[in-house]
């Protein structure tokens, strides 16, 4: 019934009914809520586009879930719940300062964030939108800043050990779900990055006093009441602001930013692959388009300019990643690219196995682009391909899966290291995996003996 | 020029740290806090000294005086 990822604040919780995205307000939570909507916080932060929507609907939908409950508000349903463990390097930048900007323009309302989590902020193609209202309480002169860690583990850290190290986070992130510790960055970091004052106050200082903290232990005296006057408050957060702003993508070379201009295929076999993509987001008109190694989001662009209403690139190659993120930003576009290891998607996890959901769970497209991505499941990472075939089928309901051979360039630049294993990856057997699973609607071959590209339809 | 304002206050900041232990017997949470008071005074320190540099610099870059924005952002500090 409820979300389970929602159980943090006792104030309410989401919940998923007949397809609608309701949050229930308890006793706990009502004061905050009707002092931030009288104030009209919510209706402000919503017109400049910081806040996911809401509107007030009726108790009697929920009821008998909590004797608690007061408020029932219901919000616009995203197009895709994605995690701060799979964006890219400007989607987490992008995201930190949303959630700065929203806290500073809330310190000038009167009101301030409880916590700094970056699982409230979630993402419409590139856009970061902050999702939790019930986060969002008054101000109290003098209170400190109740997230300052949250916001270095979840947001400042990673950021500092991608663009000062050049070592993306997800990873790490994705095995520490509260993100990455000051008295672990500390370690990683040289006197060089150290010397700036964000960096000192937020991850040296910190990583100390923790220490400190846990060496004194049950010796540790009772607290002692401190105030944070509001202009320091708003300087800290500032300050922060400036520092995250002035990060950039620490500039690798990608593997497949230059892949367009040396893959095998020519001008001719381009134009007929876009035709092939155009013609599925045609038939289908998906609400949401999964694009499977989509590199800087070519085949995407065909595919929403055809139909698709909004798309989800993925791919696992941070600096093509970096390429759409940029891309969609200027045009608008609603795709959001995200960072995936196909052969090890986002599991199931936190708190019970359930809080973060599996990539599976969350996947709910219309159709998919699998384009030059199968022999990377089967041949570079073993994958059998009727195996690669079924997981790439149960992502989307229709879609185009691309097949290049044994005599491909690229296939065999695969195999070139390596012996080959895997005298079951044929053309044949690839369109029978097909066959047992859906109908192929069409099929298109790429130039005299080139990859082989078919339209599935697993609904039969 | 603003980084070496920036070292300058993040050196006293850790000079701070290494000479001044006295959040020692706090537990980790309210050593954090107090650590955060100290880091408010030096972040609003730091920005009214940006504001303050962009108008030096802004003065001799222009031949002008800063503009009404940064003298009315340096006021609210």
């Amino acid at each position: 019934m409820f979300d389970s990822g929602s159980f943090r604040d006792p104030s309410g919780r989401i919940l998923r009914q007949d397809g609608k995205i309701l949050r229930a307000i308890f006793d706990q939570g009502v004061a905050n809520y009707a002092a931030a909507r009288d104030a009209g916080i919510y209706r402000r932060a919503v017109s400049r586009g910081r806040l996911v929507d809401l509107r007030e609907t009726d108790t009697s939908l929920l009821v008998g879930i909590d004797p608690a409950l007061r408020v029932v508000l219901e919000h616009p349903r995203l197009p895709f719940v994605c995690y701060p463990y799979e964006w890219t390097f400007s989607g987490l930048k992008t995201a930190a300062l949303l959630h700065l900007d929203l806290h500073l323009e809330l310190l000038a309302d009167g009101f301030t964030l409880s916590d700094a989590t970056a699982y409230n902020v979630q993402f419409e193609g590139t856009q970061p939108i902050f999702i939790d209202h019930l986060s969002i309480v008054p101000y109290e002169d003098g209170a400190l800043w109740a997230g300052q860690r949250q916001f270095a583990m979840q947001f400042l850290n990673p950021l500092i050990l991608w663009a000062k190290r050049g070592v993306a986070p997800n990873t790490w992130y994705r095995g520490n779900v509260e993100g990455i510790a000051p008295e672990d960055l500390t370690k990683l970091l040289g006197w060089r990055e150290k010397a700036s004052f964000t960096v000192l106050a937020h991850v040296v200082a910190q990583s100390w006093t923790y220490k400190r903290g846990v060496q004194a232990g049950l010796n540790a005296k009772t607290n002692i009441a401190r105030k944070l006057s509001k202009p320091a408050f708003i300087s800290i957060l500032k300050s922060l602001r400036d520092y995250i702003a002035g990060l950039s993508y620490p500039g690798e070379k990608t593997i497949w930013s230059d892949y367009a201009g040396r893959n095998s295929y020519n001008d001719e076999r381009r134009a007929a692959k876009h035709e092939f993509v155009a013609e599925l987001a045609r038939s289908s008109e998906p609400q949401m388009i999964f694009d499977l190694g989509c590199n800087t989001g070519d085949f995407t662009v065909t595919a929403l300019e055809n139909g698709a209403k909004s798309a989800v690139g993925f791919d696992f190659d941070f600096g093509a990643l970096e390429q759409a993120f940029s891309r969609f930003s200027k045009s608008g576009q609603p795709v959001l690219p995200l960072w995936l290891d196909a052969t090890n998607p986002s599991p199931s996890q936190g708190w019970a196995s359930k809080e973060r959901k599996s990539l599976g769970e969350r996947a709910d497209a219309d159709a998919l682009l699998a384009l030059a991505v199968i022999h990377h499941l089967a041949i570079a990472r073993n994958v059998p391909l009727d195996m690669a075939v079924d997981w790439l089928m149960n992502l989307a309901p229709v879609g185009i899966i691309e097949f290049p051979s044994k005599s491909d360039s690229m296939v065999q630049q695969l195999l070139s290291a390596r012996t080959d294993i895997f005298p079951d990856y044929t053309e044949e057997a690839f369109l029978a995996h097909v066959r047992a699973r859906g109908a192929i609607r069409a099929e298109k071959r790429l130039g005299e003996n080139g990859r082989l590209l078919i339209r599935y339809d697993r609904r039969k | 020029m603003k980084h070496s304002l920036e070292l300058a206050l993040g050196v006293a900041l850790a000079t701070l740290f290494m000479t001044a232990p006295a959040f020692a017997y706090l537990d980790a949470g309210s050593v954090s806090m107090a650590l955060q008071v100290v880091i408010g005074t030096i972040a609003s320190a730091l920005v009214v000294a940006k504001v303050y540099l962009s108008r030096i610099t802004g003065f001799f870059r222009r031949g002008a005086p800063a503009s009404a924005d940064v003298q009315g952002e340096a006021e609210k500090q």
